[in-house]
């Protein structure tokens, strides 16, 4: 018979050895998923005036945030938001910046819908080496390495624009907007444009408070513009158009383009004053693609039937995916390595294949014309067929003048504020 | 009791023999670790090495760019451009021809020479702000032409201009064929602005060599690397740059996405604006690791790819000895078992009673298991092919209705914004005009719009009022209705205007809402389809729509509709079409159909089929659903997967052959041969274990020749029969059998000129008959019969009117018999004799298919002419009913299986010395096909026949061939019959001096390869034989297996040369 001595021992070798290789296979298998998550800061107003505009803002970063962390993450590790409520204050925007950063370890801020408060803001992430993006439309005259500046410029649907009205619509043009550097550079520049093509600005207004509106009303039914170009906060819609239709302006007659109105927007404005009218953006929600639909569709199971999408949200949705594209090509989320990776960076979002500039990390754009429909759709009627590069100091002048124009622009705001 | 330790029990054989095996083990596992583990890292560094080539090109490309735009914006500031824009830009468009002109510009052009670098010379044009080209030093016809009329607003330099001017932003240009200077051209625009004012453009026309000289750079791609430049076309990529594999020009391949297939391009996903890299494929259609990339700027995508076999085949020599080490363990494992273990007593226990049969059943189980896999993923592929392309099919009939809902809601929607206007008031009587030409110039689709009003809702002073604004070639034209009838009363057209009657008025009043109705023909020369819709107008007030102002009347063209469901294929097969409510054709791949308003109805009909009809009544009835149906006028079976435009209910098909649902004939084959060889195994192993020691015994070898032979016939039956099914199209050619698969070439190609922007083929319909075929060697084939021709009588009056045989190795023989004019063509036909050289593919003698292939071209390739098959001239144009054979040709030893007409496609390397040969659309020939099959008597009688006398002469003399024979008999009796079967060869090679090594020639080898061991038998028993011995049991076993070892060999090599045929 056959005896075995110690005959434990290889079977204790083989537990064993069996243990010690499973175990490795799962600590490799596995590893990815204990990697600490990325904390990255979603800073827009919550509260305030500016929370209209900006909460939807935070659907689409958040959204974007967790498509990408369902898919895996960065690098195999999860994206952790950090929603901060800016309150529609300059001052507490400042504050909740520096806390991301210092407290959270935030490597990169999605946020902030003025460029005012961008321009605060700007001045933090220089300082603590951190990424800003920025989602909405600005006036340009600006860049930084540590901002990637999602939005559009004025050469990119302003000047569009101003072309396809002068030659479509009419020749005198009435421009109204809020008092800040955004209303500030665009009618600047329209003024310029406009003037070149051998058009008329008939009347140039800002407006500060809604009690203003009357008067400036007025002074539109008088000079008979053909096209006013409203480049107002969204905030002072309603008092606006409700007067202007009071005083007989009507679409029909005399369109009024607006530089800051989308879908969002839209939807808290009496849609009868609206039907006719036209906006200028580098998205709308009727453009027709596949890639746009799918978005739609997955925005609405996020969220729900009756949400819309806009420019704006489309670019904070873009922001999060070329910051983890970025990330994944430097092989870290480190900001001096990602801010190498930016440039060029391109993304198949909904409404096309968008992407930033090789020098200053604005985001190459197509501008699109819509009419407000009967339906509450933005019916787009023109667009150009290629992506326009991002002009930070917009032509006509040089440099020196538009920074000139610039300090002159922040002091008077400063002084506003 | 024995108390003896496992390991005192056995002894020091046994011991080495488990190291052995042990090591063996370790060795094998450890070698192919090795390996593998090689291939992953070798993957890795050749998949890093492509995204850093990748990353380089890319850089280099926009360096190129960006030199480019230094270079302008420096020539933009310099003071003397900017003085020619001023004095220029002055003059009017006749002036710029004036010898003033003339001095101005030339000094210009010196001057920018002067300026310029090498890269950048004679490449500059100014443009006014108007749009009027100033100056160009490339390309002085240019001067003074418009670029915003037409045809110039179409090309890519004045679409580059146009956005320049608009955007006041340097913009560079499609890269696309400029008709005007006849090549593939790419602009950089910048715009000159001085003192606040825009001067206008100046246009850097960019060298394309300088962007060709980085994508052929294939320095670091190896032997099968590619690299190639695309931009996003419709659901495909156009290749900008040549492709190492393609071999093509630019801009003149267009890969679409494949709707049945793993199989992408990566190129689609650079395009498409991704970056990445992993396995893909190339344009060989062979697995490669591929890096894509987005060009931003430019909008194009780049790749790179390299062959995974390249990538392997490095890891050649690590594979080899992987190999090696496995054969060396198992011969070890084979003779320790056999010298050292066999022998010990623990063995002689174990082995016979447990590892013998474990083995032998674990192996038929195994087998079993592969027998039930294979089956079970024939019958898997097949229902998953069907289900995939049934979703397929289901997913593009729902785009395209989205599409097509999405443009007739566009359209209605502004036509309800109208509507709202007129309603509310919002428009005053003067503006009415201004407002619907607005919406004209906003939906160039619509052809016309009428404003109709309720009888005084208008003004109380009249009673009616109905402006009609219609779009004109060059502007708009108003007509008033009113004046030409009540269109409040029913309207009786006179004869011819049937459709017409329709209520476009009354019905929407009726129903208060918007009414659609069926596309109709209208009576103006050009025959345009179009579509229809009136929505009616309420004042403000009138919340309960009681009573209406008047309709809002709609008339749009068709052709972007019909557009989508033109492009509505799917497979080689699929077409779809479109009907109105009532049944009438809206689109249909034979426009006759539409223009004599033929109903779905009216098709299932001609059909033939109640599969058909039934599926038709649905579609009406607005339903969705798919099914198959036996198509009479084709004579096969189709699918049709059907549904209904949403807002109008209009019936949309797709159809599709059913061959589009099976597996492929070579995946079946594949799994036949699996099966086969499953089969052999599993019963060889049955046999085993039933019988394990009875392997010597006659009964035993009979009964596996006999397996062996019948599993021969199989293979040899499962090839053949599956390479009379592989003769299908390919990605170079297009078989065409029916109008509707012609008619969708055609469009296809008009299409595909479009994207190069080349103006469209004329087609001439070509129609031939053969009377006699003959082989005049194996590459030469010698025909005759009758050609002819239909020119439209539109034809260039330059251009000539005959056939060329681009395969002619001899002056063709032709011979006019006949002219005539018909239904406006002019029909010419010849008589014709031509010897036509072959490419014929032997490599399978005589077990292969040959593919008589007659390619007739245009003669002159500037005119841009493409022949057509004339499918009208024959009774039946089915491959099986021969078409085009006359009294089917009879050729000599052959069986006709089929003929049909196609398009082949030949990328030609040169431009042939014309400077606008890249204006033609790309080498269509018209192909004539004859596939037909060996009757294989010829090759039963004159080869196969006595080469199995000879085999079984060798069987016979082996077996008689004993000691007491002298050994000069012997071997005189092998030579004699080496001798025949060296006569028998060299008669094959004769028969085809040119072709590579026939399946024939392998039996030759086989018969050689048999005779040398036989030989070497005899002279080992002449000199070495005592009696019993291991070798002479080698060669009993030898003789003993002799039919099977035959079989044998015939199945690996005809298995070998057929799998992949």
């Amino acid at each position: 018979m056959v005896v075995l001595k110690k005959w434990w021992i290889p079977i204790v070798i083989i537990v064993l050895i069996s243990s010690i290789i499973i175990g490795a296979v799962i600590f490799f298998l596995t590893k990815k998923n204990r990697l600490e998550p990325i904390p990255v800061g979603v800073l827009f107003s919550l509260t305030g005036s500016l929370s209209v505009t900006e909460k939807p803002l935070v659907d689409a970063t958040l959204m974007a945030i967790d498509e990408i962390n369902k898919k895996g993450g960065v690098l195999g590790r999860q994206i952790k938001p950090i929603v901060v409520d800016g309150k529609s204050d300059a001052h507490i925007f400042k504050k909740a910046a520096v806390e991301l950063i210092e407290k959270h370890q935030v490597v990169a801020i999605f946020g902030v819908y003025l460029s005012s408060i961008r321009k605060k803001l700007k001045k933090i992430v220089e300082r603590y080496h951190v990424l800003l993006l920025y989602p909405a439309n600005s006036e340009g005259l600006e860049e930084s390495p540590n901002v990637v500046y999602m939005g559009t410029v004025p050469n990119q649907v302003v000047l569009p624009a101003i072309w396809w009205f002068f030659n479509n619509i009419g020749k005198k043009f009435f421009l109204v907007g809020s008092n800040n550097i955004f209303s500030e550079t665009m009618h600047e520049m329209v003024k310029l444009r406009v003037t070149d093509l051998g058009g008329t600005i008939v009347g140039e207004e800002q407006i500060e408070r809604e009690d203003q509106i009357e008067l400036i009303v007025q002074k539109i039914v008088k000079s008979k513009p053909k096209v006013i170009i409203n480049s107002l906060d969204p905030d002072m819609f309603v008092p606006f158009f409700k007067r202007l239709r009071a005083a007989g302006i009507l679409p029909e007659k005399i369109p009024t383009v607006s530089l800051n109105l989308g879908e969002a927007a839209l939807k808290n404005l009496d849609l009868s004053l609206m039907v006719g009218d036209f906006s200028v953006k580098a998205y709308f929600q009727t453009i027709y693609r596949e890639e746009n639909k799918k978005f739609i569709e997955r925005f609405h199971t996020y969220y729900g039937q009756s949400r819309v999408v806009d420019s704006d949200m489309v670019s904070a949705y873009a922001n999060v995916y070329i910051w983890k594209q970025a990330c994944e090509e430097a092989g870290s989320v480190d900001f001096l390595k990602v801010q190498e990776h930016l440039k060029r960076q391109a993304f198949n979002a909904p409404g096309y294949i968008l992407y930033l500039d090789s020098v200053t990390q604005h985001a190459w754009k197509i501008a699109y014309i819509s009419k407000i429909q009967s339906d509450g759709q933005f019916g787009i009627v023109w667009s150009l067929d290629k992506q326009v590069k991002p002009l930070v100091c917009p032509p006509y002048k040089n440099k020196e003048y538009w920074d000139h124009f610039l300090t002159k622009t922040v002091k008077e705001a400063g002084s506003h504020e | 009791m024995n108390n003896k330790t496992l390991s005192e029990k056995m002894g020091r054989r046994e011991k080495f023999a488990i190291i052995g095996v042990v090591f063996g083990i370790c060795m094998v596992l450890g070698s192919w670790g090795y390996y593998f583990y090689l291939k992953q890292k070798t993957y890795e560094s050749t998949e890093q090495n492509l995204v850093s080539i990748l990353k380089d090109r890319s850089e280099r490309i926009f360096s190129v760019f960006d030199h480019f735009v230094v270079q302008g914006q420096l020539r933009a500031a310099e003071p003397k451009i900017i003085e020619a824009f001023t004095t220029l830009g002055s003059l009017k468009p006749a002036e710029l021809t004036s010898p003033t002109y003339q001095r101005y510009a030339e000094n210009l052009r010196i001057f920018l020479q002067e300026k310029s670098t090498e890269s950048s010379f004679n490449n500059s044009c100014l443009v006014s702000p108007q749009g009027i080209v100033l100056f160009s030093d490339w390309a002085p016809a240019y001067v003074g032409k418009d670029l915003d009329r037409k045809p110039y607003s179409q090309y890519n330099l004045a679409q580059s201009c146009m956005r320049a001017r608009i955007t006041l932003t340097t913009d560079i240009s499609d890269f696309a064929y400029d008709p005007f200077l006849k090549r593939t051209t790419l602009y950089i625009t910048i715009p000159i602005l001085n003192q606040d004012k825009f001067l206008g453009l100046l246009v850097q026309k960019l060298s394309r060599e300088r962007l060709f000289e980085i994508s052929d750079d294939y320095i670091g791609l190896g032997i099968t690397g590619d690299l190639v430049l695309g931009k996003k076309m419709e659901e495909g990529v156009l290749l900008i740059s040549r492709s190492r594999i393609a071999k093509n020009e630019p801009l003149k391949k267009f890969i679409a996405r494949s709707e049945n297939s793993e199989e992408i391009y990566p190129l689609i996903y650079g395009a498409s604006g991704y970056n990445g890299s992993g396995f893909s494929w190339d344009l060989a259609h062979k697995k490669a690791l591929a890096s894509w990339r987005f060009l931003t700027e430019v909008n194009w995508g780049i790749i790179v790819t390299i062959a995974q076999q390249e990538i392997l085949d490095s890891l050649f020599a690590v594979r080899l000895m992987s190999f090696l080490i496995m054969l060396v363990f198992f011969l070890l494992f084979f003779i320790l078992n056999y010298f050292f273990a066999w022998r010990q007593r623990f063995f002689r226990y174990i082995y016979p009673y447990v590892i013998h049969p474990a083995f032998r059943w674990s192996l038929l189980i195994i087998l079993m298991t592969f027998t039930a896999l294979n089956i079970y993923f024939v019958i898997r592929d097949a229902y998953n092919n069907k289900e995939k392309i049934t979703l397929i099919a289901q997913e593009k009939v729902h785009a395209a209705v989205e599409k097509i809902e999405h443009i007739l809601r566009t359209l209605e929607t502004a036509a309800q914004d109208l509507a709202y206007d007129l309603g509310a008031q919002r428009l005053d009587k003067d503006d009415i005009f201004t407002r619907v030409k607005r919406e004209l110039k906003l939906h160039p689709e619509i052809y016309g719009i009428t404003i109709a009003y309720e009888p005084y809702a208008y003004s109380p002073e009249k009673r009616l009022y109905a402006p009609y604004v219609k779009r004109t070639e060059t502007d708009y034209e108003i007509e008033y209705l009113e004046e030409s009838y009540d269109y409040t009363k029913q309207f009786v057209a006179p004869q011819g205007l049937e459709a017409e009657t329709q209520s476009w008025y009354a019905e929407p009043i009726k129903q208060r809402g918007i009414v659609r109705f069926d596309p109709y023909i209208n009576l103006l020369p050009e025959k345009k389809l179009l579509g229809m819709f009136s929505v009616p107008f309420y004042g403000a007030q009138d919340k309960k729509k009681e009573h209406a102002l008047g309709v809002v009347n709609v008339v749009f063209d068709m052709v972007a509709i019909n557009k989508i469901v033109e492009r509505l294929t799917l497979g080689s097969s699929g077409y779809a079409y479109l009907a109105g409510q009532t049944g009438a054709l809206i689109s249909y791949p034979i426009e006759n159909y539409v223009i004599n308003q033929k109903t779905i109805q009216e098709i299932a009909g001609l059909k033939g089929s109640s599969g058909l009809s039934i599926m038709t009544k649905n579609a009406l009835e607005g339903k969705t659903g798919y099914g198959p149906y036996e198509d009479k006028t084709l004579h096969y079976r189709v699918w049709a997967y059907y549904s209904v435009v949403p807002s109008t209910q209009w019936p949309i098909f797709l159809v599709f052959a059913q061959q589009e649902l099976e597996i492929s004939s070579s995946l079946l084959r594949h799994y036949l041969i699996w099966l086969l060889i499953i089969i052999a195994a599993m019963l060889f192993v049955l046999l085993w274990i039933l019988a394990p020691y009875s392997f010597i015994q006659r009964w035993y070898m009979q009964l596996l020749t006999a397996i062996g032979f019948f599993i021969l016939v199989a293979l040899f039956i499962i090839i053949r029969s599956t390479m009379v099914i592989e003769v299908h199209q390919n990605e170079r050619e297009t078989i065409i059998t029916n109008e509707v698969a012609l008619n969708k070439y055609v469009y296809e190609a008009d299409l595909y000129a479009q994207y190069i922007n080349d103006p469209t083929p004329i087609k001439v319909p070509f129609g031939l008959s053969l009377t006699s075929i003959d082989f005049v060697n194996p590459a030469t084939l010698e025909v005759s019969g009758y050609v002819w021709l239909k020119y439209p009588e539109k034809m260039p009056v330059n251009a000539r009117r005959e056939p060329q045989f681009p395969q002619a190795v001899r002056a063709v023989t032709l011979k006019k018999t006949y002219e005539a004019r018909e239904n406006s063509m002019i029909v010419m036909g010849w008589q014709f004799t031509a010897q036509l050289a072959q490419d014929f593919n032997f490599s399978g003698y005589p077990l292969d298919l040959l593919s008589l292939r007659i390619d007739v071209e245009y003669p002159d390739d500037s005119k841009n002419i493409m022949f057509v098959p004339a499918l009208d001239d024959y009774k039946n144009v089915l491959p099986e009913k021969m078409p085009g054979t006359y009294f089917n040709t009879v050729i000599p030893g052959f069986r006709t299986i089929k003929s049909y007409f196609s398009f082949y496609k030949e990328e030609s390397e040169t431009n042939l010395g014309l400077a606008a040969y890249e204006a033609t659309s790309e080498g269509n020939y018209l192909s004539y096909n004859l596939i037909v099959e060996r009757r294989l008597l010829y090759e039963l009688i004159v080869f196969i026949l006595p080469l199995f006398i000879i085999l079984l002469l060798l069987y016979a003399l082996a077996w008689v061939a004993e000691k007491d024979w002298l050994p000069i008999m012997i071997v005189s009796g092998y030579s004699g019959l080496l001798f025949s079967t060296i006569l028998l060869h060299r008669a094959l090679r004769d028969q085809f001096p040119t072709a590579g090594i026939l399946y024939l020639e392998y039996i030759f080898f086989m018969i050689y390869f048999t005779i040398v061991p036989l030989v070497f038998y005899v002279l080992y028993k002449l000199y070495f034989y005592h009696g019993q011995s291991r070798i002479n049991t080698f060669f009993v076993a030898y003789k003993t297996y002799f039919w099977l070892i035959q079989m044998a060999v015939l199945f690996g090599i005809t298995t070998i040369l057929f799998y992949s045929a």
